[in-house]
């Protein structure tokens, strides 16, 4: 038997789900943990599993008992795309040849979101940035391991997901309907299709949020160009992990990078929505303050090598970080800053 | 400046009326505690969230009574204790209009799904139910949106409900 | 979350009354809003559960509640008695006329049985209600079931007088067996020997006489004390003496006061029907509680800090405000600073703060609050005639073009074109601004005849003074 540990990603942490057993009971649940504890989104399995209104009977019914029970590991809060992984859930429940499975002894690991329609089309949702981050950390030590991860989910979420270039030990799959995902399962004969090749682009945002933990991929900002010996004029580049106007939510972490025409002394200062401003760099987590070499990028903030992280918190609104360059090491006053520096500013909008 | 002739004839009658002024003054300005009004649990039997009426109720017998009595005005559903005890580990409650019965959970054999059905699916579901044992053992469930007649959710074997459920002595309010 | 239940057995005595009492101050609405306006509802309710004496039938409420339980049961169905009386709702004017929308007048419930009609108007039934919610909630809930049980006996049978005298008399003796273990006269017999002997110590030839300056001087002598600290707490006891002998003498010919009841050995008597109408005599309550009924909430007649705090305790005082005017006026005046000052202490604002306020430089000079009064008497003036070009649209075309202009001038909420459809609104209005311009006229015309710029000089010296022995304490 094919051990399948099938996870539903949400926006807070991705949840497995632990049993399934029909109950001769009028209406199916959802359980927290195999307590007694039935989690608000009842009523919809409800509704996708009954016939008539739902799928999970038709497809893999009849069933004596009227209804089902579904352990889960951890809560999921409101909305459907819980629907794909329950769907993959019901499939290896009613496969002979496979099991459902913890973790820690899966032979495969699946990862799921989407919504299953009632012509068994599998659609995307929301949320994709905040389920893969919310993901990172738990999944980091299963890479490791070595088990086989796939992230299945509907073709634009699939799109996503890889246009951000995943870590090697994940392959991402993209489903038209709830076919090609038996087929992922290996519940039908045709061999699933690999992974579409990986550009280069966006998945460090994972990637990031797992050296933020402190998770196993080795990621690195580094781009060292060919050096140019001629000289040129002091400019200073600041961006982001998230690009030039980036979205941020309460409690993301700002990955700051910073790049310098020449070599320079770089002060970045924080700017609120309600016009507080305070020093993001130098700061008291900086031990040895040190001119920023050119050429190359440097991480300021939230990378694996950086002294602090910046977490973001109220109030929401735009906000911008500006940064200062200067050949020589003096103190900014962001209030009043002088004429003879470089300075550029990123600015994003902060939603709770 | 003004003057009050005072009618000395009428001191006992006027000290009598000034007694009851002085409490009536006394009344409204003090704060004392201890006692609970009617409409707060009231409001409580309504749904509203009191902790100190909950406790009060739990806590206190002659709170509880009154709680079961406003329960008994209000409540959509009553069942009252059954005449004849049954065999079964947990009798089948039959009330006017309504089903109460406990179901065992195959999952998980130390807890039971609680089922209430509505014979009369235009009427309103029940979001609460409240039992009442013998010895004045009382607990009140709040109830999932129930659909299509029904409303359930799973209670532990252990839990007072069920003891109280398996008892056909105990009344149900169902609101 | 507070401690009450932990204090539900451990309240007797005295203190079960206050309890209880104040469970109903407390009682909320949904939205958490207090169930009960403390005027005139409450205030209603801690006169009629401390009348002890009074006539000539002071438990006649009991016999209004009686009517209206039967009304509700009788309207709304019996299965909506508890709901009306108990549930979490505003007990305002306007919810009672909602519910009975459907089956009654304006006026209120109207109940007719034995050739005769009685009448439960929609301003009195929040008062019935926090009477019916205290009987039900009163010692621990221990009559409950039992007024529970009178009320579903009288609902069950026809209406008749007499089946209602026999509900309120017997809710009349559970609430005298209940006024006997809870209330007590200790504290009120002290105080009104301690005014009486005072008043008779500095009286002559026989006579009692109660002054302006009475007040002032048994304050200055007794302040030190706790229980007199207060200037506003000794007028407040003055009030109450000069109160307690009008009612004595307006009492002199009617019925010897009794208790509901059927213990005739105990001294309940039966109630008798014709004793009903004498016994509803109208006490003063503030005409401010029309403005705060809600179908007021969209017009604003008066501006809270400008037009209504400065006459708000004269209003609310009423008769008795008038019977002193002088000692009234150092109430509001120099009561204020006291107040002032004893805020100042218990938010510890500092000893600069409660030095200025002893000084009573910033106290108002008794002109110029005499002033303020005739301001707000304009106002109320032009709010009258604004009321009168509302009601007096039927009306010949003078009358309209002179309160016209009153109105136009009005450039407030609630004063435009939707006001025409509000006459009801206006009506009560009217009434209430009539009250009041009475009470304005009196008092200011009191003040007026005294030497106002000598009398506060006086006073002020008198009050620093006192407030520099009072509290010397807290800011050395």
């Amino acid at each position: 038997m094919r051990r399948i540990a099938i996870l539903i990603a949400t926006t807070g942490g991705p949840v497995l789900v632990d049993r399934i057993t029909p109950e001769p009971a009028p209406q199916s649940m959802v359980c927290l943990r195999r307590q007694s504890d039935v989690l608000p989104i009842s009523a919809d399995y409800d509704d996708f599993v009954r016939p008539g209104s739902g799928v999970i009977m038709r497809e893999f019914g009849p069933y004596e008992e009227g209804a089902f029970r579904l352990d889960v590991s951890d809560v999921i809060g409101t909305g459907l795309s819980w629907q794909l992984g329950v769907f993959a859930a019901h499939a290896i429940f009613e496969s002979d040849e496979h099991v459902l499975s913890d973790l820690e002894t899966a032979d495969q690991i699946i990862w799921l979101t989407g919504t299953v329609d009632y012509d068994l089309n599998v659609g995307d949702v929301d949320h994709m940035a905040e389920k893969v981050e919310s993901s990172a950390l738990m999944l980091s030590e299963y890479i490791t391991k070595g088990t086989p991860i796939i992230f299945a989910a509907g073709q634009e979420n699939a799109k996503f997901l890889e246009d951000h270039q995943p870590p090697q030990g994940i392959t991402v799959v993209s489903l038209e309907n709830t076919n090609d995902l038996l087929k992922v399962l290996g519940l039908v004969k045709e061999v699933p299709a690999q992974a579409p090749s990986r550009n280069t682009s966006f998945w460090p945002m994972a990637v990031l949020a797992l050296l933020a933990v402190g998770a196993v991929f080795a990621y690195s900002q580094q781009e060292t160009v060919s050096e140019k010996t001629e000289e040129v004029a002091l400019e200073i580049d600041v961006t982001s992990d998230r690009g030039e106007n980036p979205i941020f939510f309460y409690g993301d972490y700002l990955n700051l990078w910073v790049e310098v025409t020449q070599e320079a002394w770089v002060s970045c200062f924080y700017k609120q929505v309600d016009g507080t401003i305070f020093q993001l760099y130098p700061n008291d987590k900086v031990v040895e303050v040190q001119s920023f070499s050119p050429k190359h990028k440097h991480v300021l903030s939230g990378g694996n090598n950086a002294t602090f992280a910046i977490q973001f918190g109220p109030p929401a609104g735009k906000e911008e970080v500006r940064c200062y360059a200067s050949p020589n090491q003096i103190d900014i006053d962001p209030e009043n800053p002088p004429h003879d520096v470089a300075v550029d500013v990123l600015r994003f909008d902060l939603k709770p | 400046m003004n003057k009050y002739v005072i009618d000395l004839a009428l001191k006992e009658v006027a000290q009598a009326h000034f007694v009851d002024q002085d409490n009536a003054r006394s009344l409204m300005n003090s704060h004392a505690e201890g006692s609970l009004a009617a409409s707060r649990i009231y409001r409580y039997v309504m749904g509203g969230q009191d902790d100190t009426v909950a406790k009060a109720v739990r806590e206190n017998l002659s709170v509880r009574r009154i709680y079961r009595e406003l329960l008994a005005k209000t409540s959509a559903f009553y069942i009252p204790e059954a005449l004849a005890a049954s065999t079964e580990e947990y009798p089948e409650r039959h009330g006017e209009g309504c089903l109460v019965r406990l179901q065992d959970s195959r999952a998980q054999a130390d807890q039971v799904y609680l089922i209430i059905e509505v014979k009369d699916q235009r009427r309103d579901l029940p979001k609460s139910l409240t039992l009442f044992g013998v010895e004045d053992k009382m607990v009140s469930l709040d109830l999932p949106a129930g659909r299509n007649g029904v409303v359930q959710t799973i209670i532990d074997r252990s839990s007072l409900a069920a003891v109280l459920l398996a008892d056909p002595k105990t009344e149900i309010f169902l609101r | 979350m507070d401690n009450t239940e932990s204090l539900l057995l451990r309240a007797g005595g005295k203190d079960q009354l206050l309890a209880d009492f104040c469970a109903l101050k407390e009682a909320l609405t949904l939205e958490g809003l207090p169930k009960y306006a403390e005027r005139p509802v409450l205030e209603n309710l801690a006169k009629f559960l401390t009348a002890q004496s009074g006539g000539p039938h002071k438990d006649i409420a009991l016999y209004e509640l009686a009517h209206l339980v039967y009304g509700v049961a009788d309207h709304l169905g019996k299965d909506r008695v508890t709901d009306f009386f108990l549930s979490p709702d505003k007990a305002s004017p306007n919810r009672y006329q909602s519910l009975f929308a459907d089956s009654c007048d304006e006026q209120g419930l109207k109940l007719i049985y034995d050739d005769g009609v009685f009448v439960i108007r929609y301003g009195r039934m929040g008062f019935l209600c926090a009477l019916y919610e205290f009987l039900c909630s009163m010692d621990g809930f221990s009559h409950f079931a039992d007024i529970t049980a009178t009320f579903e006996k009288l609902t069950n049978g026809p209406l008749t007088g007499s089946s209602l005298r026999t509900c309120a008399n017997t809710l009349g003796s559970i609430l005298r067996k209940y006024r006997m273990a809870y209330l007590t006269s200790a504290a009120g017999d002290g105080k009104f020997t301690q005014v009486y002997k005072f008043l008779h110590e500095n009286s002559h030839d026989g006579q009692i006489i109660l002054k302006d300056d009475s007040v002032l001087d048994f304050w200055c002598l007794h302040n030190k004390g706790k229980e007199y600290k207060g200037y506003r707490t000794v007028f407040d006891l003055f009030s109450d003496f000069a109160h307690a002998f009008e009612e004595s003498q307006r009492g002199q010919n009617a019925h010897r006061a009794a208790p509901l009841g059927l213990d005739h050995e105990a001294g309940e008597i039966d109630l008798a029907h014709d004793d009903v109408e004498t016994a509803m005599l109208e006490e003063w309550s503030s005409p401010f509680d029309i403005f705060d009924e809600d179908d007021f909430s969209d017009i604003r007649f008066f501006k809270k800090k400008s037009e209504r705090g400065p006459i708000e305790n004269l209003m609310a005082y009423g008769p008795d405000a008038l019977r002193l005017p002088v000692a009234f006026v150092r109430y509001e005046v120099f009561g204020q600073v006291q107040s002032g000052i004893t805020n100042d202490l218990q938010v510890g604002r500092g000893k600069a703060s409660v030095e200025q306020r002893m000084s009573c430089d910033a106290a108002v000079s008794y002109e110029d609050r005499v002033k303020e009064c005739i301001a707000i008497r304009s106002h109320i003036k032009a709010l009258q005639a604004s009321s009168l070009h509302v009601l007096a649209q039927d009306q010949d075309e003078k009358v309209v073009s002179f309160t016209q202009k009153a109105f136009s001038k009005m450039t407030r909420k609630g004063f435009d074109d939707q006001a025409l459809g509000k006459s009801d609104v206006f009506a009560k209005a009217a009434d209430a601004l009539v009250v009041m311009e009475r009470q304005l006229d009196r008092y200011i015309e009191n003040l007026e005849a005294q030497n106002l710029k000598t009398l506060f000089d006086q006073d002020r010296a008198t009050f620093q003074n006192e407030f520099s022995q009072l509290y010397k304490e807290a800011v050395t």
